[in-house]
């Protein structure tokens, strides 16, 4: 196995322009890899769909989504499959608007073999979702959007399982690492839309259990092209950090505005995940320097709860898609890490059941045993009352590196934890994290 | 033969040839600038429909543009975009949002926000899904749609989020609210806009289309219409429609006016011909007038050269042409008049000599009428002289030309003949063809009488000639000689067979010169003077006769020339020659007599005016007197002592001086005793001033002789009463002995000396008068001496007029200017 250490940066470069140029979309067929003699051959595959931003802004977070599907797959299919029959991946495309998630979901339910779909970056699209998953009683497996009214949805039974930040704990978590990084006083820089106020409910509730308020709370709309207003008012108000909550499209205008600023007047932004999720780092490259920019994240390959692990990913995940000279090639990792945790404990839940009978596979993960994970150990990793996996713990802050590159950070200094350097540097994966977990 | 067209008159013809041409040629015109302008007047009316058209199009595309502008703007708002993504909150804020939408230009407008599927999202209006719409997948591409059909219109546009169209914003209107959509500019009030499925979808005018009805096929028939394309929107046309009614209301009054115009210059074109046609007929009736007046006679009948030019001309010319038929006509009867009174018979005949007319003269010395004679074979008239046969040269047919001067005899009836010369000519014919003979009868009875008359008068006259003492020639104007006498053949001599008629002058002058018959050689001077008679020539024969030739130049072009015998007249001449060279001496003798007496009488009037000029500076009272004691010359002493002014004194008697009033009587008393005391001495005088005081004066009265008179001469000098005499007297007479003796003397010693022969020879008849003055100046010069006593003894003067001793006294003897009376007294 090919230590991911060794893995250069520039080969990391390549391997995102190949696969910007992969296809988008495809056509649900069995994920290609080593078939086990288990595996029918002739036996349909059990088919998971993902319905993703597959195009527009958040492309990156629904390629890097897919990407996890696939390696998952790949290897359980390589090890005989789900019940003999291997796994396929129905991709569809819902340019992060929820009429079409919904629509995405009415054929997905149409769709045969279909056992689950995994869904992307969007807490609108999901929570659009929401009704047509549970009519249909399709599981949905979130491995990104976080707006805790997709799992707390009100269904019963609730067939959406997620493997990602929870809103909740996501706004305690980013006015701790304020707290700790000394903002007294944030301001609220909140995208329009459920997940915006999601999170600010989120904040708030963490403000308040200090018996704090936000500074100010400001809100944009999605393809906002200025923000200066937004930011002046949060600042006029004495913010002394912004807690950002948006996509990559209006993250960049609300990072160029800030660098755009006089650097007294610059504030640092302390900015939910979201930003992650497409080519954010590309857009503000030349203004990051101007700006304190740190983000939450839950996995890195810099420093993964199992190197073990995290080093077989890195591996196929290079050799299965290219480009690797470095951990910071890998797009949005936590996005691949998410999925490819979700569709084991998926064929752990379709195992259990027995069957791809939904409710069955419904049943069976909030049932299912400890699982040990690329991101963590689940013990259990649902249960009939939670049936979200992860939890503030598994949160950390991070930031890009002049390479674009998302390192997390040490949180009681704010400084990025040695990670794996520059190929050119010799370090490598396992060397830089030291840090393995069962 | 044709029968003579009808005339029709002047008016009727110029009418019918101009008034057709000059109706199609207006007519012509006024079709052509009708046409021209109806076309022109659609042209405009097809480019203002053109621009309306456009400008209507046009404001439809903008209309439509304006809209997908707002469209899009409203598209691109971040609410709206949100909206597609914040399902779950849109619903508190789009209705609200959308309620207050407005687009421009139209309320009433549905308004749908759909998702990509076409479902509504939010509206203004009822909500509306348009899922089924057949352009959304256009929408979705990311084109806007705009449909336009008589069931409204929607426009759509993307609503686009994060690059891609996500949703639309539907905007769709009613059919009912489509006109206001597509209204036009309020000029544009005859325009339609028609569906490309052939319905009206607005309509500015409803006469012209109503909406929602198919266009109707008269629209482009009976309206004038262009139909333009709306920019952007290819399933819309746009009409822009005129009534020609209207459009062509103005034209059709200017054509209805042109055609009025057209009207009225017929009209006056017709009263125009007519004038035009009176003024040119007016003359042409006074020259048919005028001709009918000449054909009745009239010959001196004239047209008034009055009108235009032309006419003006014409009538100038016809009346020249009456003129020249006048003097034609007159002079035809002019030559009838003379045919009719010539003496001369004239008569008339055709080639077989058949008498056709005659002259009056003819018909009365035939004592017939024309009537009788005409018919009459001509040599019933006319007979030899000699035979009394026909005259064969008056046969007709042996006239050539002209026969002239043939002597006939005229038979004139009741056996009378007359002596008559016949000339005959013959008269060609217009075609050529021997036409008339004409006779002329010369009744020479007369003639021959007056012939006799004539040689016996030039034999007479020969005889006279003949008769001549003198020779005689006459030589006609060819220079042959004539006529001579016999006197001039003797002049010959033996050359006298020389001188016949005929022989040229200039012959025989050469044959006197070249025979010596005359002295010298002067034929060429003879020749000349023969040619240029002007002066008697006289010529000198060898046998020493004169002959004194007298030539004239006849008015025939002949010379008459007389030959006298002058010999013994140039003899007495000779004489009287030599008497008048004597004469001429004589009178040169006579002339310088007359110089030198001229030169005598200057010295005198030379001394006289010398003795004037003493006598007026002399300083003493000096009166000289005639001898009637008239005053003839006094000093200026005398009159200043007097109180007068000389002239005042010249001229009047001694006795003003005497008396106040002098009488004859008294006067005449005063000069005896005066006279008496002439030699005496110095006497006492009182004299009578002007002012009447009395001059208290002493006088000496002296006498002077002269040659033919005698003058006395008072000297007064005032005196006291005692004293006798003065100074005075004496220096006056002093002075006369100064100036008048020597000047005396010096005149008289000149005249002495002429006498002498000093001045050449003295001419004798200058001799009496020299001797005379010589005389008179003696007797002056002893009235001196015996006045003045004798003089100091002078030499006489010498020739060269040199005085030895003391300078010789002039005394002047001339008598002084005095009245002509007294003169003549």
């Amino acid at each position: 196995m090919k230590n991911p250490k060794k893995v250069s940066r520039n080969a990391g470069a390549t391997a995102l322009l190949a696969v910007l140029f992969l296809p988008l979309l495809i056509a649900p067929s069995p994920v290609r890899g080593q078939q086990s003699a288990a595996v029918d051959s002739s036996a349909q595959p059990i088919v998971i769909g993902l319905d993703a931003d597959m195009s527009k802004g958040a492309a990156k977070s629904g390629e890097a989504i897919r990407r996890g599907l696939l390696l998952a797959m790949e290897e359980i299919n390589a090890a005989g499959g789900v019940l003999g029959r291997p796994l396929a991946l129905s991709v569809r495309d819902h340019r992060g608007t929820p009429a079409r998630g919904r629509d995405n979901m009415e054929a997905f339910a149409a769709e045969r073999n279909l056992v689950a779909v995994v869904g992307g970056i969007h807490t609108p699209v999901a929570l659009a979702q929401l009704e047509a998953i549970h009519r249909h009683r399709l599981i949905y497996l979130g491995p990104w959007a976080a707006g805790t009214g997709v799992v707390d949805n009100g269904y019963a039974p609730n067939y959406v399982f997620r493997v990602s930040v929870r809103d909740e704990y996501a706004g305690g978590f980013l006015i701790d690492a304020a707290r700790e990084r000394g903002f007294h006083r944030v301001g609220f820089l909140l995208w329009r839309t459920a997940w915006g106020r999601s999170n600010e409910k989120a904040m708030r509730d963490a403000l308040s259990r200090e018996g704090a308020q936000p500074a100010a709370v400001a809100w944009f709309n999605t393809n906002q092209k200025n923000m200066r207003r937004e930011i002046d008012a949060l600042v006029a108000a004495g913010a002394e950090a912004i807690m950002l909550v948006s996509n990559p499209v209006d993250g960049i205008v609300a990072v160029r505005e800030m660098a755009s600023r006089p650097a007294e007047e610059r504030v640092p932004i302390i900015s939910h995940w979201g930003i992650t999720g497409g080519d954010f780092f590309t857009a503000v490259r030349d203004a990051l320097p101007k700006v304190d920019l740190t983000f939450l994240q839950t996995f890195s390959f810099y420093d993964p709860p199992f190197s073990a692990e995290a080093e077989r990913v890195y591996d196929a995940y290079c050799l299965r898609f290219g480009g690797c000279r470095s951990p910071a090639d890998v797009i949005s990792p936590v996005g691949t890490a998410h999925a490819y945790d979700l569709v084991h404990l998926l064929k752990r839940g379709i195992e259990r059941a027995g069957s791809i009978d939904r409710p069955a596979v419904r049943r069976s993960l909030e049932r299912l045993d400890r699982h040990r994970g690329l991101v963590r150990v689940y013990d259990p990793p649902f249960t009939p009352e939670r049936h979200d996996a992860l939890d503030a713990g598994d949160f950390r802050l991070s930031r890009f590196d002049e390479n674009g590159a998302i390192r997390p950070l040490d949180t009681a200094s704010g400084e990025t934890s040695d990670g794996p350097q520059d190929q050119s540097q010799g370090q490598t994966l396992g060397q830089t994290q030291g840090k393995t977990q069962d | 033969m044709t029968p003579a067209r009808p005339t029709t008159s002047l008016l009727f013809q110029v009418l019918w040839r101009v008034l057709p041409a000059a109706v199609l040629i207006l007519l012509v015109i006024w079709y052509g600038a009708a046409r021209i302008m109806e076309k022109t007047v659609e042209g405009e009316l097809r480019a203002g429909l053109q621009r309306e058209a456009e400008q209507h199009a046009t404001a439809i595309a903008a209309q439509f543009n304006l809209l997908l502008d707002a469209m899009r703007v409203l598209a691109a708002n971040g609410l709206l975009i949100n909206s597609l993504v914040d399902t779950q909150e849109r619903q508190n804020y789009l209705p609200t949002f959308f309620q207050s939408l407005r687009l421009p230009g139209l309320r009433g407008a549905r308004i749908t926000l759909t998702d990509y599927r076409g479902r509504s999202i939010a509206a203004k209006g009822q909500s509306e899904s348009y899922e089924d719409a057949p352009w959304l997948s256009e929408v979705m591409d990311g084109r806007d749609h705009v449909s336009i059909t008589p069931e409204g219109v929607i426009i759509a546009t993307p609503v686009v989020y994060e690059g891609l169209p996500e949703g639309a914003l539907v905007v769709e209107y009613a059919a009912r609210h489509i006109d206001r959509l597509l209204a036009g500019p309020p000029s544009a009030q005859d325009t339609i806009v028609v569906h490309e499925s052939g319905r009206v979808l607005y309509s500015a005018n409803p006469t012209l289309a109503l909406a929602g009805a198919p266009v109707a096929a008269s629209i482009l028939e009976d309206w004038v219409s262009l139909t333009v394309a709306v920019p952007g929107r290819p399933e819309l046309s746009l009409i822009a429609a005129a009534h020609p009614l209207i459009a062509f209301k103005a034209v059709k009054q200017v054509q209805d006016i042109l055609l009025l115009t057209v009207a009225c210059s017929l009209l006056a074109l017709a009263g125009g011909i007519l004038v035009a046609t009176f003024q040119a007929t007016r003359p042409l009736s006074d020259f048919v007038a005028a001709i009918r007046e000449i054909g009745r006679g009239g010959i001196s009948h004239r047209i008034e050269a009055a009108g235009p030019t032309e006419f003006h001309d014409l009538a100038k010319h016809f009346n020249e042409m009456v003129e020249r038929l006048e003097q034609t006509t007159v002079s035809r009867d002019r030559v009838d008049n003379i045919l009719n009174s010539m003496a001369e018979l004239l008569i008339v005949t055709d080639r077989d000599c058949v008498i056709q007319t005659a002259n009056q003269a003819a018909l009365e010395v035939f004592k017939t009428s024309e009537a009788e004679l005409r018919g009459q074979q001509l040599s019933k008239r006319l007979r030899h002289r000699e035979t009394r046969n026909e005259l064969p040269g008056l046969n007709p047919r042996n006239i050539a030309g002209r026969v002239q001067s043939i002597e006939a005899l005229c038979l004139v009836g009741e056996g009378r003949e007359l002596p008559v010369l016949v000339s005959a000519a013959r008269l060609g014919s217009e075609d050529g063809a021997e036409g008339s003979i004409v006779y002329v009868v010369l009744d020479v009875t007369d003639l021959s009488a007056a012939e006799a008359a004539r040689a016996e008068a030039e034999q007479r006259l020969r005889m006279a000639i003949e008769a001549m003492s003198e020779a005689f020639t006459y030589f006609d104007k060819d220079d042959r000689l004539v006529v001579f006498n016999s006197k001039y053949k003797e002049l010959y001599g033996d050359q006298a067979d020389a001188v016949v008629e005929g022989a040229s002058f200039q012959e025989l002058t050469r044959l006197v010169y070249d025979n010596g018959l005359l002295v010298g050689d002067y034929v060429d001077i003879r020749l000349n003077h023969h040619s240029n008679p002007k002066a008697a020539v006289e010529l000198h024969h060898r046998d020493g006769r004169w002959l004194r030739v007298h030539e004239q130049r006849t008015e025939d072009g002949g010379v008459v020339g007389v030959r006298t015998d002058i010999t013994e007249l140039k003899r007495r001449e000779a004489q009287l020659e030599r008497q008048a060279r004597e004469l001429e001496r004589s009178n040169n003798e006579l002339a310088r007599e007359i110089g030198l007496r001229r030169s005598i009488e200057a010295s005198l009037r030379d001394s006289e005016a010398h003795a004037q000029a003493l006598f007026e500076a002399v300083g003493v009272a000096v009166l000289i007197l005639d001898e009637e004691a008239v005053i003839e010359r006094i000093s200026t002493a005398a009159g200043d002592l007097l109180g007068y002014a000389s002239s005042e004194l010249l001229g009047q008697g001694l006795s003003r001086l005497f008396f106040a009033e002098p009488a004859a009587a008294q006067e005449q008393g005063l000069w005896q005793d005066l006279a008496r005391l002439a030699k005496d001495r110095p006497r006492r005088m009182d004299l009578r001033r002007k002012d009447g005081s009395w001059l208290r004066a002493t006088a000496s009265f002296g006498e002077l002789l002269l040659r033919d008179r005698r003058l006395f001469m008072l000297v007064l000098r005032e005196r006291a009463d005692d004293e006798l005499g003065s100074g005075d007297g004496d220096r006056a007479l002093e002075a006369l002995d100064q100036e008048f003796r020597p000047a005396l003397a010096s005149m008289l010693a000149t005249l002495q000396l002429l006498k002498q022969g000093a001045g050449g020879r003295l001419p004798e008849k200058a001799r009496p008068m020299v001797e005379a003055v010589e005389k008179a100046s003696a007797e002056a010069l002893s009235r001196f001496d015996s006045l003045l006593g004798p003089s100091e003894p002078q030499q006489p003067p010498t020739p060269k007029g040199k005085a030895s001793g003391t300078k010789p006294r002039r005394v002047s003897a001339k008598k002084s200017r005095q009245p002509k009376s007294r003169k003549r007294a």
